[in-house]
Formats: C-alpha cells, sequence, structure tokens
C-alpha cells in the first residue's frame, strides 16, 4: 500500500536520523518505538532501503563487500525527514470503516437488534481498551511508545463513544413516533452475555 | 429619596434569596425582632397606662366639678397649681402669711365654710381616707385602709368599679377589694370585725379601686368613720355650672385647696396662677447625665449584643452567595454592587422583623392588658397605638440589621472573583495590623477602666473603659479563634474538626463567639462585684443579738409603766415556750432607774447613774481602742446573776454563768481586762425637775472590780454586772425585756402566734429575732449569670446551626467514609462547645477588668464615709472602729458555671438537638 | 510506579464483594423508579471492576448500596463475609470505617482538616488514638508518594493531589474494598490518569475496587468492565489475556 510505504519509509529516515544503523538494526528500531504495533519483515525493511537509496536519500555507510551494510542519511534525506515532520498529515478520502457499515445496515434489516449489537461491539472495543491500557502500562517509562498506545487507547475510545451517541440517537429516534424505522424494539435481556 | 436601579436590584435578589432561606431568615427575624417585640410592647403599654388628663381627673374626682381638700393647717391662705394635688411633682404651698393677713377672711376647713363659698344648687359627698383598719381575720390580724366614701352617689362614678354585691348603705356595712378579700377570706355576708372588737360590719360588696387591683381597702359609708381629722377628708361637688379659676382661688383664700374640672382641663394662663410666682422653678425634674450615659450604654451593649447575634446569619447569607456575587462580578458589577447585594439582605430582613416585631409586639400588649390590666398598679387607660413611635422603633431594627450586615457586606466586595468562581472557599487571611490594633484597644480599654477605677472616679469613665476593652476583645476574636485553631492539631476529631470549621467560618464564628463574651464579661464583672459587696455586708453586719435569738420588750416598759410584773414575766415566758422552738427564756435586766424619772410630778432633785468602760475625763486617746460591741439591742450595760448569759452569747457559758453567781463582772472584750481585774467609771446625774435649768455636773467615780471575759464570737453587751454590783451603784435593776434562745428560725406561722400571744398580753410588746446576716443575692448572681448563658446559650445555638448547615457535605463525606451516625451528634458539640467556650473563658477572664477597677474605686480612702481622721479623734464616748473595706471577692461557683459549665450545657443541648443520622444515608422507605 | 504488576492475582478465595440478586425501588405506585434491577455482582480481591453505563443507569444506585449508605429493597450485599442487610446504622457506619473506602468525584475531603487529618479520619472514627492515626496517614501519604502534602489544607491542593489523597483516605487501616465514583470527573486526561493508576496499584496489592464512570478510557484500566443499563447488567468484558499474548492477539 501507498501510504504504508510513506509512513515505514519515514520511519526508516527518522531512525537514521538519530546514527547509522544496519537493516536489522532498524527493523528492531521500529518495531519498539511503535509498540509492535505495525511489524515490519526484513524484506521490506530492505525494500523500503533500496527505495531510499536509490532516490538519493541514504547512502551505505560502510564498503560495498561487507555482508551487513551500516546506512546512513544523506543531506536530501535530512530535509525530507525535517519536511516529514513539519507537514500535517492528510485523511484525503473517508476510511471503509466496516463497523459504521454495519451499524447503518443493521438499522435497516428487520429483525435485527443495534443495541444488542452496539452492545456486542462495545465490550469488544472496551475489551481492546483494557488491553492496550495494560500494554502501555508495561512499558512506561518509553515516552514514544506510549504516545502509539495513547494514539490507539483514544482511537478505541472514540469508537466507543460513538456507540455511545448512537445508542442514545438510536433510542431518541425509537422514542419519536414520528420517525419511520424498521429496527425492533428488543427487550435488553435478549443480550447475550459473552 | 429615589432608590438607584442597581439597589433596586439588591433588594429584589436580597427578597428571593430570603425566601428561599426561610430557615435562616426567621432566624434573623426572630433575633433582631424580638427586641423590637419587646420595645413595641412597652411603648404601647407605656402610652396605653398613661393616662389623658380627662382619664386622669376622672380617676381622682370621678363625675364632680371640684374635689376640695383642706391644706391642713387651716390658718392661711393656700396657693395652688390648676393641677391642685393630682399632678406629681406640682404641688401647692401655704402662702406668706406676713402682708395680708388682716385682709384674709377667717380661714376655716369644715364643711359648713365650705359650702358658703359653694354657688347655690351645688351637691357635696365626702371621700374620707383613715390610715387604716384592723381586722381580726381566721389567722390573726391584717389591716387596710378605711375609706368613708358613698361610691354608688353619682357624683363618685368612675372612681370604685363594684365587683359584686353593692355599695355599703348603712354605717354598719362594708365594701372589700377584692386583694383584701383575698388576703382574708372575707365574701359577700360574712361578717368583719376590728381588732378591739369595737366595730363589727356585714360585708356588703367586693370592689376594685380605679387605681388596680393590687391595693388592699375597705369603703364604709362617710358617718361611719369616726374622729377624722380635717387633713383625712375631701369634699366632691357636684356644681350648677362649671367651677371657675376665681373661685379655686377664693377657696385658697380660706384654706382649701380644690381640682376643679374646668381649671384642669382648661389652665388658666400661668400670669393668673400666684403659685408660680411664688414657686418658680416648680415642676420639671431634670434627668441627670449619668443616668442618660448608663440608659444609652445599656442600650447601646442591648444592640451591639442583637448586631453581633445576627452578624453569624448575615455572613452565611453571604457566604452561600460567593457564587452568585463573582458571577455578578464577572458580569460587570463593582465591589460597591456587591456590597449592596448583602446589605440589602439586611434592609429587607430588618424592615420584615421591624415590621413583624411592631406588630406582634402591639398584639401581645392589647392581650395582655385584656387579661392582667389592673394588676400591674392601676387600671389601664384604653388602648393606645403612635403609630410613629412603633416606627420608630421599627427603625431600630433596621439599623440593627444593616448594622450586623455591614461586616459581612464588606468582605463581599472584596470577593476573590476567581476563587469563588471555581468553588474553592478560600477565606482572605486576617491583616496583621488587626490583631495589633485589637490588643492595643484592649489596653487602652483596660487603662481607661482602671483610670476610671482609680485617679479620676468618674464612673462614665469605667464604663467607657469596658466598652473599649470589649471592642478591642471583638477585633481580636478572628485571631484569636485562628490561633485556637492550630491547637487543634492535638485535639480528638470532633473539637479539631469544630476549630477549623471555626477558622474557615471565621466571619460567622467570630460575631458569635463575641456575642457570648460581652454577655459574660457583663455577668461575670457583676457577679463579682456582687459578691464582694454582699462579703463586705457580710463583714459588716452587726447583728443585734446573738444568732437565733428572740427579744422581747417594748419601749415603755419599765419601772414607771405598770406592767412590769411578775404575771407578765410569767405570761411572756410561757408564750414564748409555746409559740416558739425555744431553748431558754431569760429575762434581762437592765441598770436601776430613780422612780422620779417618770414621775409626772416631780417634787425634788432625783440623780441616775450609768457605767462607762471608756474614761469620760480623759481628752484625747492615743489610738482607737476598736471594739466589738457595736449595736446589740442590748444596752451597753446589762444586769444578770447568770442565767441570761449563755442566751444572751448564744452559746452556753459556763465560765460567765459562775462569775456571775460569784459577783464578777463579765465583758465581752478581753482588752479591757487588766490582770483580771476591769476598771470601768459610773457617771452620776442629777436632774431637778424643778429647775430645769440648773447646770449640774456629771459627777465620776473610778471602779476596778475582778472580772471575766467571754471573747467568743458575738458581743452581747459590754460589760454584764452581777446584780449586787448593779444594786450598790443604782438601785434596784429594772427588767429590760426577755431573751430567748430558738432552736431555729421561726416560720411565718410561729411569728403571727407568738405575735398574737403577746398583743394579748399588752399590745406593746413586740417580738423581734436575729436571723444572722441574710442574703439573697447568691441567688440572682445565678439567676444573672443564667441570664448571661441563656444569651451565651442562643449565641452558640445561631452559630452551631449555622456551621452545621454549612458542614452538611462535610458530613455527607462523613458517613461514607464509616462515621458512624453519632458522628454527626459529637461534630455539632464540638462545634457548639467551641463557640460557647472560647466566648465563656475569655468573656469570664475579660470580666474581671471592670470589676477590679469597680472594687479598686470604692475602696479608695474617701470614697466611703465614716473613714476617721488619722489622729483618731472623736468627740463621741463610743469609738468608731475602722469600718470595712471592700475586697476582690471571687465567686468560684458562678466563675466555673460560666466558663465551663454554660459551654458543657451549650454542647448538651446541640446533642440533644441534633439528629443522629448522616445525611449521606438512606434506606428503602 | 515501578511497582506495577500486570498479572490479575490468582486469588481465588472469597469474594471481598458479592451483590446476590440485588435490586433497588424508589417511589410508591405511579412513581416507581427501578433503579436497579435483580443485580449480582462479584468483586475478589485484587480485581477493578469497571462499572459503565449511561446517565440514570444506576451506577451510583449500586455503588451506594455496596457500601452500606444504601440499602437494597431485595437481594444481599455481603461485604468481607458480612451480610450488610440487618445490621444497625452504627453497624454499617463501623463495616464503612473498617472494610470500605469511598472516592467521590467531589465532596471527598474536609476542607476544615489538612491531608494527612483527612486521611486518619477512618481510623479515628475507629477508635485508633489520635497520634497513631496520624501515623498511619503519613505512613499512606508516603506509600503513594504524597508525603509533602500532609499538613496542607484541600484549597491548597490540586484536584489530581484531594482525589489521590482521598484514595489514600480509602485504604488507610488496610481496607480491602475501594468504591470509586466518576473519581476522575473533574480533572484533566493526565492527573485522571495518575489517579486511574494509583487506584490499579493498590488492586495489584490486594484490594478490590469498583469504579464506576462513563469513561471508557478510565474503565480500560479495570481487569473487569461490567456494563448496566437501566438498573440492569446487560453485559460485561471477558476476562483478559496474560499481556504476553496480548500483541500475538491484536495482530
Amino acid at each position: 500500500m501507498h501510504t504504508e510505504y510513506v509512513s515505514v519509509k519515514h520511519g526508516l529516515l527518522a531512525l537514521l536520523e538519530q546514527r547509522p544503523m544496519y537493516g536489522y538494526q532498524l527493523r528492531q528500531e521500529f518495531e519498539s518505538s511503535t509498540g509492535s504495533t505495525w511489524p515490519l519483515n526484513v524484506g521490506q525493511v530492505y525494500t523500503t532501503l533500496a527505495r531510499l537509496e536509490r532516490d538519493g536519500l541514504v547512502v551505505p555507510a560502510n564498503g560495498e563487500d561487507d555482508s551487513q551494510r551500516l546506512y546512513r542519511l544523506t543531506e536530501d534525506g535530512r530535509s525530507e525527514v525535517r519536511g516529514w515532520f513539519a507537514t500535517p498529515l492528510r485523511h484525503e478520502s473517508p476510511r471503509r470503516d466496516e463497523l459504521a457499515i454495519k451499524l447503518a445496515l443493521a438499522v435497516r434489516t428487520p429483525g435485527v437488534d443495534v443495541r444488542a449489537v452496539i452492545q456486542t461491539q462495545r465490550t469488544a472495543t472496551v475489551r481492546t481498551l483494557q488491553e492496550y491500557t495494560r500494554v502501555r502500562e508495561s512499558a512506561v517509562d518509553d515516552l514514544s511508545w506510549l504516545l502509539v498506545a495513547d494514539s490507539l487507547i483514544f482511537t478505541a475510545e472514540a469508537e466507543i463513544r460513538w456507540l455511545d451517541h448512537c445508542e442514545t440517537r438510536l433510542a431518541r429516534a425509537q422514542r419519536s413516533s414520528s420517525s419511520p424505522t424498521t429496527t425492533p424494539v428488543s427487550a435488553p435481556n435478549q443480550v447475550v452475555k459473552q | 429619596m429615589a432608590l438607584s436601579a442597581s439597589f433596586r436590584a439588591a433588594l429584589r435578589i436580597a427578597r428571593r434569596d430570603a425566601w428561599r432561606n426561610k430557615g435562616r431568615s426567621l432566624l434573623v427575624i426572630a433575633l433582631i425582632g424580638l427586641p423590637v417585640l419587646v420595645l413595641s410592647a412597652v411603648d404601647v403599654g407605656w402610652r396605653t397606662y398613661q393616662l389623658s388628663p380627662a382619664q386622669r381627673l376622672t380617676r381622682e374626682i370621678g363625675a364632680a366639678d371640684l374635689a376640695v381638700r383642706s391644706a391642713g393647717s387651716a390658718t392661711d391662705a393656700v396657693q395652688q397649681t390648676p393641677q391642685g394635688w393630682l399632678d406629681h411633682s406640682v404641688g401647692y404651698a401655704t402662702a406668706p402669711s406676713t402682708d395680708h393677713a388682716s385682709e384674709i377672711p377667717e380661714p376655716a376647713s369644715d364643711e359648713a365654710a365650705l359650702r358658703t363659698m359653694l354657688p347655690a344648687g351645688s351637691r357635696v359627698i365626702s371621700y374620707i381616707e383613715r390610715e387604716s383598719l384592723t381586722i381580726r381575720t381566721k389567722d390573726g390580724v391584717e389591716y387596710a385602709p378605711l375609706v368613708g366614701f358613698d361610691y354608688a352617689d353619682p357624683i363618685a362614678k368612675g372612681k370604685v368599679k363594684q365587683l359584686s354585691g353593692r355599695a355599703p348603705r348603712t354605717a354598719d356595712e362594708i365594701a372589700i377589694t377584692s386583694k383584701l378579700s383575698t388576703r382574708t377570706g372575707f365574701k359577700v355576708g360574712d361578717t368583719l370585725t376590728t381588732y378591739d372588737k369595737k366595730s363589727s360590719y356585714t360585708v356588703v360588696g367586693i370592689v376594685d379601686s380605679i387605681y388596680g387591683r393590687r391595693d388592699s381597702g375597705a369603703y364604709v359609708i362617710p358617718s361611719a368613720v369616726e374622729g377624722v381629722s380635717p387633713g383625712q377628708r375631701t369634699w366632691l361637688v357636684d356644681t350648677p355650672g362649671p367651677f371657675t379659676w376665681q373661685q379655686v382661688l377664693q377657696l385658697n383664700k380660706i384654706g382649701f385647696v380644690a381640682i376643679s374640672r374646668q381649671a384642669y382641663l382648661h389652665p388658666p394662663p400661668k400670669s393668673q396662677v400666684p403659685y408660680y410666682s411664688l414657686a418658680p422653678n416648680s415642676g420639671g425634674n431634670t434627668v441627670s447625665t449619668s443616668a442618660v450615659a448608663t440608659i444609652t450604654l445599656v442600650a447601646g451593649m442591648a444592640l451591639l449584643e442583637v448586631v453581633l447575634l445576627a452578624g453569624p446569619a448575615f455572613a452565611v447569607s453571604a457566604r452561600r452567595q460567593r457564587r452568585d456575587l463573582a458571577l455578578m462580578a464577572a458580569t460587570g458589577g463593582r465591589p460597591g454592587h456587591l456590597r449592596n447585594v448583602v446589605l440589602a439582605n439586611g434592609v429587607v430582613l430588618g424592615l420584615a422583623a421591624g415590621v413583624i416585631g411592631a406588630v406582634l409586639g402591639t398584639g401581645i400588649t392589647g392581650a395582655a392588658m385584656g387579661l392582667f390590666g389592673g394588676l400591674i398598679g392601676q387600671i389601664p387607660g384604653p388602648f393606645d397605638i403612635r403609630p410613629l413611635e412603633l416606627g420608630g422603633v421599627a427603625l431600630v431594627s433596621l439599623l440593627t440589621a444593616v448594622l450586623a450586615a455591614l461586616v459581612p457586606a464588606r468582605a463581599a466586595a472584596k470577593t476573590d472573583v476567581v476563587a469563588a468562581l471555581a468553588g474553592r472557599r478560600g477565606q482572605a487571611a486576617i491583616k496583621r495590623r488587626v490583631p495589633i490594633i485589637g490588643t492595643a484597644v484592649i489596653l487602652i480599654g483596660i487603662l481607661v477602666a482602671l483610670a476610671g477605677g482609680s485617679a479620676t472616679r468618674s464612673i462614665n469613665l469605667l464604663l467607657a473603659g469596658i466598652v473599649i476593652t470589649e471592642f478591642g476583645l471583638i477585633i481580636c476574636t478572628p485571631t484569636l479563634i485562628t490561633l485556637l485553631a492550630k491547637l487543634g492539631r492535638w485535639l480528638p476529631f470532633a473539637p479539631r474538626l469544630a476549630l477549623r470549621d471555626a477558622t474557615r467560618n471565621r466571619s460567622s464564628a467570630a460575631p458569635a463567639v463575641a456575642a457570648v463574651m460581652a454577655s459574660v464579661i457583663g455577668a461575670i464583672a457583676i457577679a463579682i462585684i456582687a459578691t464582694s459587696q454582699t462579703d463586705l455586708d457580710r463583714r459588716s453586719y452587726e447583728p443585734a443579738m446573738a444568732t437565733n435569738a428572740a427579744w422581747v420588750n417594748d419601749d415603755y416598759y419599765g419601772p414607771g409603766t405598770p406592767a412590769a410584773d411578775a404575771t407578765d414575766d410569767a405570761a411572756v415566758t410561757s408564750a414564748l415556750r409555746t409559740a416558739l422552738d425555744t431553748t431558754s427564756v431569760s429575762p434581762v435586766y437592765r441598770l436601776g432607774e430613780p422612780a422620779c424619772l417618770y414621775d409626772p410630778t416631780p417634787s425634788g432633785p432625783c440623780s441616775s447613774a450609768n457605767v462607762s468602760l471608756e474614761d469620760p475625763t480623759a481628752t484625747s486617746r492615743g489610738e482607737l481602742t476598736g471594739t466589738r460591741y457595736r449595736n446589740s439591742i442590748f444596752n451597753n450595760v446589762v444586769v444578770d446573776g447568770g442565767s441570761a448569759v449563755s442566751t444572751l452569747f448564744g452559746t452556753p457559758e459556763p465560765a460567765a454563768e459562775a462569775a456571775l453567781r460569784a459577783g464578777k463582772v463579765v465583758v465581752s472584750d478581753s482588752a479591757q481586762l487588766k490582770n483580771g481585774m476591769l476598771t470601768f467609771w459610773i457617771l452620776t446625774s442629777t436632774w431637778d425637775p424643778t429647775q430645769p435649768n440648773a447646770a449640774s455636773g456629771d459627777p465620776v467615780k473610778e471602779m476596778t472590780v475582778p472580772a471575766v471575759a467571754v471573747d467568743d464570737g458575738f458581743a452581747a453587751a459590754q460589760a454584764i454586772l452581777p446584780p449586787a454590783l448593779a444594786r450598790s451603784i443604782a438601785g434596784e435593776p429594772v427588767l429590760e425585756g426577755w431573751v430567748a434562745g430558738l432552736a431555729r428560725r421561726p416560720t411565718t406561722k410561729e411569728r403571727q402566734a407568738v405575735n398574737k400571744a403577746l398583743v394579748d398580753i399588752a399590745p406593746e410588746l413586740q417580738v423581734r429575732t436575729e436571723d444572722g446576716f441574710r442574703t439573697s443575692s447568691e441567688w440572682a448572681l445565678f439567676a444573672l449569670v443564667g441570664a448571661a448563658g441563656l444569651i451565651a446559650l442562643g449565641a452558640a445555638a445561631i452559630a452551631t446551626m449555622l456551621a452545621n448547615v454549612d458542614g452538611r457535605a462535610d458530613l455527607v463525606t462523613l458517613g461514607a467514609i464509616g462515621a458512624s451516625p453519632r458522628t454527626r451528634r459529637v461534630v455539632s458539640m464540638g462545634r457548639a462547645g467551641v463557640i460557647a467556650g472560647i466566648g465563656c473563658v475569655i468573656g469570664t477572664a475579660a470580666g474581671f477588668v471592670p470589676a477590679i477597677a469597680w472594687i479598686k474605686r470604692q475602696a479608695l480612702p474617701g470614697s466611703s464615709s465614716g473613714v476617721i481622721s488619722s489622729d483618731g479623734f472623736s468627740a463621741t464616748s463610743q469609738p468608731s472602729p475602722l469600718p470595712p473595706q471592700l475586697h476582690l471577692v471571687v465567686p468560684w461557683p458562678v466563675i466555673a458555671l460560666a466558663a465551663v459549665g454554660i459551654p458543657l450545657i451549650a454542647m448538651l443541648f446541640a446533642g440533644l438537638f441534633t439528629r443522629s443520622r448522616l445525611p449521606s444515608e438512606r434506606r428503602p422507605e | 510506579m515501578t511497582t506495577t504488576s500486570l498479572a490479575v492475582q490468582p486469588v481465588l478465595n472469597h469474594p471481598v464483594l458479592e451483590l446476590r440478586g440485588v435490586s433497588r425501588v424508589h417511589g410508591h405506585g405511579d412513581a416507581v423508579v427501578t433503579a436497579l434491577d435483580n443485580v449480582s455482582l462479584n468483586v475478589a480481591a485484587g480485581e477493578f471492576v469497571a462499572v459503565m453505563g449511561p446517565s440514570g443507569s444506576g451506577k451510583s444506585t449500586l455503588l451506594t448500596i455496596a457500601g452500606g449508605l444504601d440499602s437494597p429493597t431485595s437481594g444481599d450485599v455481603v461485604v468481607s463475609n458480612v451480610r450488610l442487610g440487618g445490621l444497625t446504622r452504627t453497624n454499617l457506619a463501623a463495616v464503612r470505617r473498617r472494610s470500605i473506602g469511598y472516592v467521590f468525584q467531589n465532596l471527598n475531603l474536609i476542607p476544615s482538616l489538612t491531608a494527612a487529618e483527612n486521611v486518619m479520619l477512618p481510623r479515628e472514627l475507629d477508635g485508633v488514638p489520635t497520634r497513631r492515626a496520624r501515623r498511619e496517614a503519613v505512613a499512606i501519604l508516603a506509600e503513594i508518594g504524597l508525603e509533602a502534602l500532609a499538613d496542607r489544607f484541600p484549597d491548597d491542593m490540586s484536584g489530581g493531589q484531594q482525589q489521590r489523597v482521598a484514595i489514600a483516605r480509602a485504604i488507610v487501616g488496610d481496607r480491602k474494598l475501594i468504591l470509586a465514583d466518576e473519581p476522575t470527573g473533574a480533572l484533566d486526561s493526565v492527573t485522571g490518569e495518575e489517579v486511574l493508576r494509583l487506584l490499579r496499584a493498590r488492586c495489584d496489592a490486594g484490594a478490590a475496587a469498583i469504579l464506576v464512570t462513563h469513561d471508557a478510557r478510565h474503565a480500560g484500566w479495570a481487569d473487569r468492565v461490567v456494563f448496566l443499563r437501566d438498573g440492569k447488567l446487560v453485559d460485561e468484558t471477558a476476562p483478559l489475556d496474560s499481556p504476553e499474548t496480548l500483541l500475538v492477539a491484536e495482530v
């Protein structure tokens, strides 16, 4: 995926900004900084490095005949990293969110208990949130790792809040008789626990 | 005056706030309204009792046109005011009889003379006041004024109120007042007999004098009263036309004073009243400035007390409004606006309290008049409300409330807007100069009080000192509370919380503490002064006899009077023994007196002898020999053969009895003996009634006899001579009276019984008993401290209630962390204890200042009479010992009650009136 | 914060808190409101349970009933093997003092008392001598790194500090059940996290805690999250895996 290449490319460049590194070192550092959230395989690393070398952003720092190549940034690479940090990310098109589509369809599909769908999702997301929280606390000393974990936590929280909001909106829609809805009103105890 | 829009807004906020916090508003209204209620009740009552001239006239002269009295001497013309004898200070005077004596018609004071002066067709009735009627009752004797007055006559209308029965018509009928009826038990139809059994009457009516239900009295028809002297008679006259002032002046010329309806209601100009030229300064008594100062002080302190009591409520309401005030400030309110909002609370509640207090006070007086109208002296006139005066009283409440709201209002103006909006309850620290100023004020106050107590001896200075000290203490109170709160660290939870709360809520706690303090200071000062005074009284008390002794004698009882014989002795002794619980009864004799003293037709000179223990020939004495003998009921020198001496001294004195039997003298001061011998002087006076102007010196003879001293306790007499010695000096001793030792203090019934028995023996015999020094002031002191305690309890209650309301949130927390339900009560008790405790302890300590100043003032040389100059010379033969001085005597029980008891009681009440339940708890219904 | 242990304590003794079929009804007749409807919940020692639900779902009622401040209309509440039903108010208070610690969103500390005095309060109320209670309080404050605040008054502390002092008060005297009602409500997210981290740490040290919140991020700290809706328990999260497996689970 193009976007993935972009973030891996900039991630590696940012790591090389600290010091020259070997390819396997780069992989390790990337994973530990992002809390293994985006695992990289070695091939991906070397492919990216090759492209970067081609673009003149990195150069090997040791002799070509060494079995392991040590990479360092060029001036172009350095300005590329600076530019990356200075430029905001742009979400060019809305992500296709499966959950949103699921709920949108659930509202229109007869016989589906939307509240149960929401609750099931919420329970699952809260559980994910619990896990993120726990993982984050296990590495509380690593600031960059914390930021990434926080990003995940806040995303999950946002989803839960969105679910809460959906539920409130749903309840309101059910209450107002004017709104023609096909959603069946189901008793909460129909929800299957776990 | 148009109210500014912003103040109107403040008033509106205050009104809403008062309505929303009904409990607190009611509390403030009650506090401020109570004095208003009392004042307006008093005002209405006073106005109602204050009679109009017509009402007063009716009470004095009934429906008559004229009342006439003889001026007494009936030899001279009199001059009078148009008010006659009716208006207190204005009187009448006998005119100087020098110049015009010859022109005055022959003065007369009888009815016939009066009638000649009255216009034709006049009708006259008499109103005669005799001193008293002695009535035989079931239990003894009762006295009542006797009035000869046909009150059923139309002229008399308005002077006497018939309650039951009818008016007397014949000489053997009588009407008695309701008071006399309840005292004696006589009812209509009973027969009433005088003590001497000379007259008896049938009771035909029960009446009340128009002057009030308290008066005892009896009415008969005028002709039934015998032996009337001119001054006792008043004539009420019904004239065909008005009796003019000129006619009154004519009556004056023949020695009559008169009250004419015409002249009384329409007084002539002063120029026509000769009395005014005679006594221009009559009337108009001035009130002394110091009395005005004292009244102002008392009123001011009462007002201060109310301000202090109401202050906490306004402080709490201001704190409650903190957020509102901050919002106001945030939307552009100036500090002045914020202050006005809090002040408006005072205006609203003060007005409400004023109106409610005035209305209730008026109503209560109205109701009380109807129920108890005549009980306090006289029957009131018609209900009299003065709206202007009541309005003034209500304004006082407005002033009080605004004053009470002033300090919180000033604080509100300084609200920290940011902190208030953030919901922090922070309180500004006390400025450092405040306690310094306060301490300085206290010191100045103490100095002024002490100065008033010593240097200038100005009572006003002393009072000013007390007030200044009190203000200083009030200024220091917040700092003091803060300092005390630091001690909280070592205290258990409840008092610690209470102390810290008091600090945090200084604005409400400080005035409450000050209120407690102010009331306790006054009570303690008065208690100390009164106790010291009582102590002085006790030390100065001079018993007339040994304690629990009874003494029977009569002034005329002596050798010249026929009653002094052995039969009387036996009768009196047996009467005393029967009626009283006696331990001993003995006759007491004094030195003999020559019979010629009582001889109405003396034929020649006779001489009497007297005994003095001081050398009458000495011209001066080097030092005073103070003797404990002061004013015993007995003569200095008593004659006794040994039978009465123990009773005289109140203790068994076998040695003295033996000495008297052995012919020795007994004295009550061992300092008078030298080697068992007493030296005394016999003064012999010779008196020749046939030659009253013949000079005769008093020959003096010195004598030294063996004597013993009874030197313990009470000194009954200077010297007791054995009969043989007495005979050798002045012949046969005479019976002076009887002394009885009593096992206990006689009851009222016993007193009445012995009186009756003695009167039956001889009418002049009197019995006196010596009860020792008695004082009722101790109970008065406790009552005083009790009253101060009530104020203190009130202040503590208010502050505790407010703190409890304020600390409700804390109680929720306490409940959640597992405080037992009792904790609420304990915390409440702690709060009451802190407020009352601080106030009482400081107040008690501070109360010493004025007391000490006062006692110092009293003890200053020259401030009390009877201190003898240092050379000790005194012209009287009786040396005057130095009078006892006022010492500081501390009434420890009262102090303990104030300092410890009141706080404990406050805590007890707080405990009793606090629910043992935490607000965080809920249970299913 | 180095004491943080990730493992759920495998202590499976009797639960510290047991709610058995608890219902709570307010009012009568037409005005009946069912705040809790047949709720059963066990909280074991060392367990951190979050209760989530919209406003009015009965979260706070659950907490007041668990703490003995309110009594259920039916059902049983057992705290540390003591049935609360039938206890007198005084005995209930004693249970609160000895076994339960409350932490609220606000109204937490008594403003007239210093931090140390607030913390020592439950011990003092329990009759422990003031001196000893103060020592214990200072020790607890030191344990959570707040000894510097011991003599400060609540008004002089930040919100986060106040809440942490409140937690210290909730655990002083070795109490095993912490009931927290939106304790982070008035705090910013980082300060709120500190408070939750402290709660988490206490649970890891063996306490049981119930956290009532509507904030999912805070619920994330819990071992278990239960969902309340209209007074009923509608769902709860599955037990967490051990942290080592988490990464795998995510990928």
